[in-house]
């Protein structure tokens, strides 16, 4: 034990209170940076020395610079922040939803329904004049725009979102070629362990990459003893030490657009991504856009159909005199009901009314349309060869297997009656409503050019208006096939349940938001940098370094009256 | 987004503080945000999900609020086409009573002829006044021309008025699901369209496979649901949900039976009827399942059992309906089913006509090949042949040797000559002989001939000729045989049993032949040849029996038998002549209407409904028969017979044997006081008296002048009217007399009114007598143009009659206008209604959707209150550090 020995004690002393001031120094520089982690200088006393029979303490020993932080703490609030981009991803997929359907303004789809059926109405209030039934036809024409908008307003956020989702492949793979450099870095800087202090900025760096790809894919994240962070999806490893596994996109056709799927390069497996923005616009996408495409078809399937079925059992005010049904057959020898039309007729008959334009009479023929399941049910080619066999009528399928009907003088016209099988609305025969469903409704051409067929009359050409007064009724007539079910309470169940799926996705992006916050004040209470608590650490090591330096005086003192004895 | 979130850590950092505050500060804004929107907006909900539940509640309310909307719409528009017809209204029943006044003052008898003459002027204006108020149009629409909007409905004709609208009501939604029309029709109003003449005849028509299940029961229909059919043992349940018509049902029945067994679902005319085979025994029935009625409703319940027995159902009752063919009404058709053994070979044969006349037709198939010498038919080119009368059996004898080929006719028609064997011996050396013999009860023909071919062909023909049970004649339909020669040998090579046959070639009154090729002929052929041939499908229609078909494609591919003889049965009722047609004579016009060509219900409404006779032919409303009704004002209606029975079978003959005499001249009847009503001079010189004391019909008059003898009363074949015929055959004239002051012999028509008697024309003599029950519109129209008329004429019943007739008009015109009156009122308790109902639905709508402004703006201030509060402490906090004491 010498003075110089003590000198040398001073000396680390003043050294580690000079480490503390710049660590504190650095924390306090960095108070407002996000995501900043505070550091802390770990001191420990040095080895004692024996000197005789003494042990005497040979000073300060600084250890390292480590970061404080909670490493599980620091995994919950990923995850938790992949919930919550999740959830606000989908909920900003409903907000845009439900201003697309834009109920509760005047300018819904319900407000165009209601129209449309009030012009049948008045239809009904005066039969007799044919502006109003082309009012009507009109009415018809906005609603099937109205549908058809909306359709493609729907599947063009369907399609922003889907690039979105494609768009995000190069940030994954770049946040995952960061992390495995970053890690690279990390385990060489910190020597694998072997060195106490942390890799400090670069694993800031790294947590924060680690957030953002989180918070896009919503993977987890396991730091190995090491120090290198691997990166999981499901049971899938992302990031390995230095080496990832890149991920792209493979597009298939969904709901009649291209659709991306995300999907490992190397194996061509489906990545699993349960949380995050990705997940949430990958829900909106599929699930509540897609899924609203899928009630709105429904929805206007059932209308044009059942509009359809019951408009093509009655007549307008003239007859036609040669008619094309609008959709093809798969095969004309097939059973009607497998035939691959978009609505499949059933069991039934309807009849066919021959006009005579010069005797102002029409007389009527029954088709049986037989579908009982037997080996004799009806094809198209049966029903076409018992039209043809009507006099005056050619009836035949055309090439492209659809039902031509002619009439063979120019004295006759034609036009159907109690269909019950509704095999015409199926072939798209008489129909007002053209197509299938929401993506191309319109209105039948024959209507569009010819108002006189709107077919108000049930008993025969220009006589009564009671196949109106049902049509009229029809949005809020309960159909038996759906349990009592209205086109009008469809719809209305469509939108109060995208209201209610809305408001749940909301409430629960404020449960998750919510937690979040939680976590991160506790994060942020672990992390963050208290100013006052960085002062008074700052003037605890001046003090000390005032301390060490009158310490290095003293002995200075001493070996003075040494060196001048 | 606004929320707390506790505070849980033990450290606190400047960051932290700093979120904190800012979070608190962005919740305070994003709430006033908020609730800025709500104020300016005046909604609480903006989008759905803001809240789920009032948006739903809302978005209904909207769109019911919207209906609304419409309904004010239809009740405004229909208020004023009723408005306008209350109008048109009063102005007619403001004529009427005019002419009322008119018909009473003319009635007295002290007017004078001018004065008269006058009022006549007077009604023919107020006539054209009523034109104007029927033909009223408002708003593009003729107010009373029911659907037919766009033309005047009525028209004047010369003397009458015509009138082209119809009686639909033009209906519109008033609120939900209530309809309510917007006009009256002009029957309602104005009496336009005839009630007369209402068909008095059920047509019944029979059940097809063809038949809807809605038609049945009289257009009742049948619940569809499951039945179930058991044969004792094993339950099958059918469900006939799907089935839509009786060929539906029968099918489902058939292709479901009980385990293990064989259904047989036939039409039984009207009624269904389901076999068993009776193979397996066991007890048939049929029962419903669950609480379902569909087997008690198509008649076939039947839960005790039949053996093996068809279950026979009721009558179904199908209701007529425009496709209803002609030939299946009034009666049933005659059938027969020939059935082969096996499956895919039955057909059935049905008669087209009805009636008994048509039942037990025989229906025979003849082996070809027996029949000449010549080739057969072959399989796919059999022929039909019918007879009403016998046929004779014939058998060809195709002879070794050239030009002896032989026909042998049976002299005896019918089928007792059938399947008799024809053979040759050798009857030794005879020359040019033969010998001809012939065993009833062997039924074997046997000819002998020369040992050494010294028979020739003609000696041959003529001792079977001689013989009689035959007659012989060359048959030249083999044209290898080189044609007939007398001479020609008959070789003793001929010799042999069974050389010829008369096989199945005669036959009865009233046969159905086929020549067939036996072994190759299948189902398919025999229906072919019977369809195919006009002489033979005018009468018969053949079918594959679809109970026997296994599949489609191999349906009547099975082989007949051709030893079955099958009988038609069945037949009722009588054929419908339409033939004769119709006369219908509507004022001066007489139209008759051919209705050869009318194969349905339809077609006969439309050939009637075209004929220009002013009329309108329909099916009357309960569905069994034919209503044909004058649309013609002013005009007598006459419907009558052309020669045939068609009116009469059609029920729409206006004057028939049941007629009421009270009917007669437009219900004043026909005097019957007891005592001579007329007296007929017969011509054999005989008078006799006619009493009429007691009658009521016209057949009862009928049956009193025949029962006088010597005379034929009847209807008229052509037209209408009494026709009495004398029998006699004398010389002298036939003469109807009138006697003394008994009208009955000018109401009846029988003497022309103001002459005393009447003389029979024609050979053999006889007096045509006149319709006296006209029919007529009883309506505005014809009241007005009968007063005029009898104004004219000065005829004081006439007079009386269009003031009784005025009066009924005006009761119903005054119902009419009550009728728009009570609409009227109706359209306003429903606006009423729908008003007060608005108020609420907007009072639901305000507090679901809207903001409540007194407490949306309490939440500003509180709001405001809360950011100033955070923005204070903010700058507070910031402000503390220790750095500053340092």
């Amino acid at each position: 034990m010498s003075l110089f020995s003590t000198l040398q004690i001073a000396n680390n002393a003043l050294s580690a209170q000079q480490l503390g001031l710049q660590v504190t120094g650095n924390n306090v520089a960095n108070a407002n940076t996000p995501g900043y982690i505070r550091e802390r200088l770990t001191l420990a006393p040095a080895t004692a020395n024996r000197i005789g029979g003494l042990l005497v303490g040979l000073g300060v020993d600084v250890q390292g610079v480590v970061l404080q932080t909670d490493r599980f703490l620091e995994e919950r609030l990923r995850i938790s922040s992949a919930d919550v981009a999740n959830t606000e991803a989908q909920s900003t997929t409903y907000s845009e939803l439900e201003s697309l359907l834009g109920e509760l303004s005047d300018n819904d789809l319900s407000t165009s329904l209601t129209r449309f059926f009030g012009s049948v109405n008045d239809v009904l209030n005066q039969p007799d004049n044919l502006s109003v039934r082309n009012l009507a036809i009109q009415q018809g024409a906005t609603l099937s725009t109205d549908i058809r908008r909306l359709d493609k307003r729907i599947r063009d956020v369907r399609s922003d979102l889907d690039g979105r989702i494609s768009g995000a492949v190069s940030r994954v793979n770049g946040l995952l070629r960061k992390i495995a450099d970053l890690n690279l870095k990390i385990v060489s800087f910190e020597g694998g362990g072997s060195s106490k202090s942390d890799a400090v900025g670069l694993r800031d760096e790294r947590s924060q990459t680690a957030n953002e790809l989180t918070r896009l894919i919503g993977c987890t994240t396991i730091e190995q003893p090491d120090g290198a962070l691997a990166v999981f999806a499901r049971g899938d490893y992302l990031v390995s030490n230095g080496t990832i596994r890149k991920i792209g996109a493979r597009y298939d056709y969904d709901r009649g657009m291209a659709r991306a799927n995300l999907e490992f390069i190397d194996t061509q497996a489906p990545i699993a991504i349960d949380s995050g923005e990705l997940a949430g616009q990958i829900t909106g996408r599929d699930a509540i856009l897609g899924g609203a495409l899928d009630q709105l078809g429904n929805i206007t399937a059932e209308l044009i159909h059942e509009f359809n079925k019951v408009h093509a059992s009655g007549q307008g005010l003239t007859g036609y005199s040669e008619l094309t049904g609008e959709f093809p057959v798969s095969s004309t020898t097939l059973p009607l009901d497998q035939a691959g039309l978009p609505f499949p007729p059933e069991n039934g008959t309807f009849q066919l009314l021959m006009y005579n334009k010069q005797t102002k009479q029409s007389t009527t023929t029954n088709i049986n349309v037989r579908l009982n399941g037997m080996e004799d049910d009806n094809s198209l080619d049966d029903v076409a060869a018992a039209l043809d066999a009507i006099d005056g009528l050619s009836a035949e399928v055309t090439p492209d297997r659809k039902l031509r009907i002619r009439s063979d003088s120019s004295n006759f016209t034609f036009g159907f009656a109690n269909d019950t099988s509704g095999i015409l609305a199926s072939l798209g025969i008489n129909t007002f409503f053209s197509g299938s469903t929401s993506s191309n409704i319109a209105i039948n051409a024959n209507l569009r050019n010819d108002p006189t067929k709107f077919a108000a009359s049930s008993t025969g050409f220009g006589k009564d208006s009671k196949n109106a007064e049902v049509l009229a009724a029809l949005l809020d007539f309960p159909l038996p096939h759906l349990t009592g079910e209205s086109v009008a309470s469809m719809y209305e169940n469509f939108i109060s349940e995208t209201a209610q799926a809305a408001a749940n996705t909301k409430a629960a992006n404020q449960g998750f938001a919510a937690f979040n916050a939680t976590l991160e004040s506790q994060m942020l209470s672990i992390s963050g940098v208290n100013l006052d608590e960085e002062a008074v650490r700052m003037i605890a090591y001046q003090r000390a370094y005032q301390a060490a330096a009158r310490m290095i005086k003293a002995v200075d003192d001493l070996l003075g009256t040494l060196v001048n004895l | 987004m606004s929320f707390l979130y506790p505070i849980l850590s033990q450290r606190s950092s400047d960051l932290l503080v700093q979120r904190r505050l800012l979070s608190q500060l962005q919740a305070d804004q994003l709430d006033l945000l908020r609730i800025q929107t709500q104020i300016s907006t005046g909604r609480r909900v903006l989008l759905p999900s803001d809240s789920p539940l009032s948006a739903a509640r809302g978005i209904n309310v909207q769109r019911i609020l919207e209906e609304k909307q419409q309904s004010r719409t239809n009740i405004d528009t229909s208020r004023s086409f009723l408005a306008a017809t209350d109008n048109a209204l009063s102005t007619v029943s403001k004529l009427i009573n005019e002419a009322k006044s008119v018909a009473i003052g003319a009635a007295q008898s002290t007017i004078s002829d001018s004065q008269r003459a006058t009022y006549a002027q007077q009604i023919q204006q107020s006539i054209v006044q009523l034109l104007n108020a029927g033909n009223y149009s408002f708003r593009g629409r003729h107010l009373f021309a029911g659907s037919q909007t766009s033309a005047n409905p009525f028209n004047q004709l010369g003397d009458y008025i015509a009138f082209s609208g119809d009686e639909t009501l033009l209906r519109s939604y008033l609120d939900d699901e209530q309809l309510l029309a917007s006009n009256l029709t002009a029957s309602e109003v104005f009496g336009a369209i005839s009630s007369d003449v209402r068909g008095n005849r059920d047509m019944n028509p029979i059940l097809t496979r063809d038949t809807r299940l809605a038609d049945l029961r009289g257009g009742l229909g049948i619940t569809l649901g499951a039945i179930q059919i058991s044969d004792g043992t094993y339950g099958q349940i059918v469900d006939l949900s799907s089935a839509k018509t009786i060929d539906d049902v029968l099918r489902l029945i058939e292709r479901n039976p009980p385990a293990g067994r064989k259904l047989t679902a036939r039409i039984n005319d009207f009624g269904l009827s389901i076999d068993i085979d009776d193979a397996g025994g066991g007890n048939l029935n049929i029962t419903e399942v669950g609480n379902g009625t569909t087997a008690a409703e198509l008649g076939i319940y039947n839960r005790l059992g039949t053996g093996t027995s068809p279950i026979v159902g009721q009558d179904l009752n199908p209701q007529l309906v425009a496709t209803t063919l002609v030939d299946d009404i009034l009666g049933t058709h005659a059938k027969a089913y020939i059935a082969s053994a096996g499956t895919n070979n039955d057909l059935v044969v049905t008669t087209r006509k009805n009636g008994t006349d048509w039942n037990g037709v025989k229906i025979q198939f003849v082996d070809d090949s027996l029949l000449q010498a010549g080739p057969a038919v072959t399989a796919g080119n059999e022929t039909a042949s019918y007879s009403a009368t016998p046929v004779a059996a014939r058998a060809a004898l195709k002879l070794y040797g050239l030009n002896n080929n032989l026909v042998l006719t049976a002299q005896t028609p019918g089928s007792t000559m059938n399947d008799i064997r024809i053979d040759i011996v050798n009857a030794g050396s005879i020359g040019n002989n033969a010998t001809v013999s012939y065993n009833s009860g062997t039924r074997v023909l046997t000819l002998g001939i020369d040992s050494s071919g010294a028979t020739t062909t003609q000696a041959l023909m003529n001792s079977i000729n001689f013989h009689g049970t035959f007659s012989a004649a060359y048959d030249g339909t083999d044209p290898s045989d080189g044609g007939f020669l007398a001479a020609a040998s008959v070789p003793i090579s001929n010799t042999g049993t069974s050389r010829g046959n008369t096989g199945r070639s005669g036959g009865d009154a009233k046969t159905l032949f086929v020549n067939i090729a036996p072994g190759k002929s299948t189902a398919k052929n025999i229906v072919d040849a019977i369809n195919n041939t006009p002489a033979v499908s005018d009468l018969f229609i053949a079918e594959l029996d679809p109970s026997d078909s296994t599949t489609t494609s191999l349906a009547g591919r099975g082989l007949i038998d051709p030893q079955v003889i099958a009988q038609t049965s069945g037949g009722t009722g009588e054929s419908i002549d339409l033939q004769s047609g119709l006369q219908i004579t509507n004022g001066d016009t007489t139209t008759t209407v051919d209705l050869s060509s009318a194969r349905t219900i339809e077609d006969i409404l439309n050939l009637i409904n075209r004929s220009g006779a002013y009329v309108t032919a329909s099916v009357n409303a309960s569905g069994n028969g034919i209503d044909i009704r004058s649309t013609l004002s002013g005009a007598d209606f006459y419907v009558g017979e052309n020669g045939g029975t068609t009116a009469t079978q059609l029920g729409i003959r206006s004057l028939h044997a049941n007629t009421s005499l009270s009917e007669l001249n437009h219900g004043r009847g026909v005097e019957t006081t007891a005592g001579t009503a007329f007296q007929i001079q017969r011509t054999d010189g005989v008078t006799v008296n006619i009493d009429l004391a007691g009658t009521l019909t016209i057949q009862d008059v009928l049956d009193r002048i025949n029962a006088a003898g010597g005379l034929n009363a009847q209807l008229a074949s052509v037209g209408n009217g009494i026709v009495i015929e004398d029998t006699i055959g004398g010389a002298s004239p036939l003469v109807i007399t009138k006697n003394g002051n008994h009208q009955a012999a000018w109401d009846l028509g029988l003497v022309p009114v103001s002459q005393r008697q009447a003389t029979g024309t024609g050979v053999p003599p006889a007096i045509r007598g006149s319709d006296t029950n006209p029919h007529e519109v009883e309506g505005v129209f014809n009241s007005f143009q009968r007063l005029y008329e009898a104004l004219q004429t000065n005829n004081q019943t006439e007079i009386e009659r269009a003031a009784a007739m005025l009066e009924v008009d005006l009761d119903r015109l005054l119902f009419g206008r009550s009728d728009v009156g009570a609409r009227q009122q109706g359209l306003d308790a429903v606006t009423q209604r729908i008003e007060d109902e608005e108020v609420e639905l907007n009072t639901v709508l305000t507090k679901e959707i809207d903001a409540d402004l007194a407490e949306t703006i309490t939440n500003l201030a509180s709001r405001q209150a809360s950011l100033q509060a955070s923005l204070q402490l903010t700058s507070k906090v910031y402000k503390l550090s220790l750095l500053d004491f340092l």
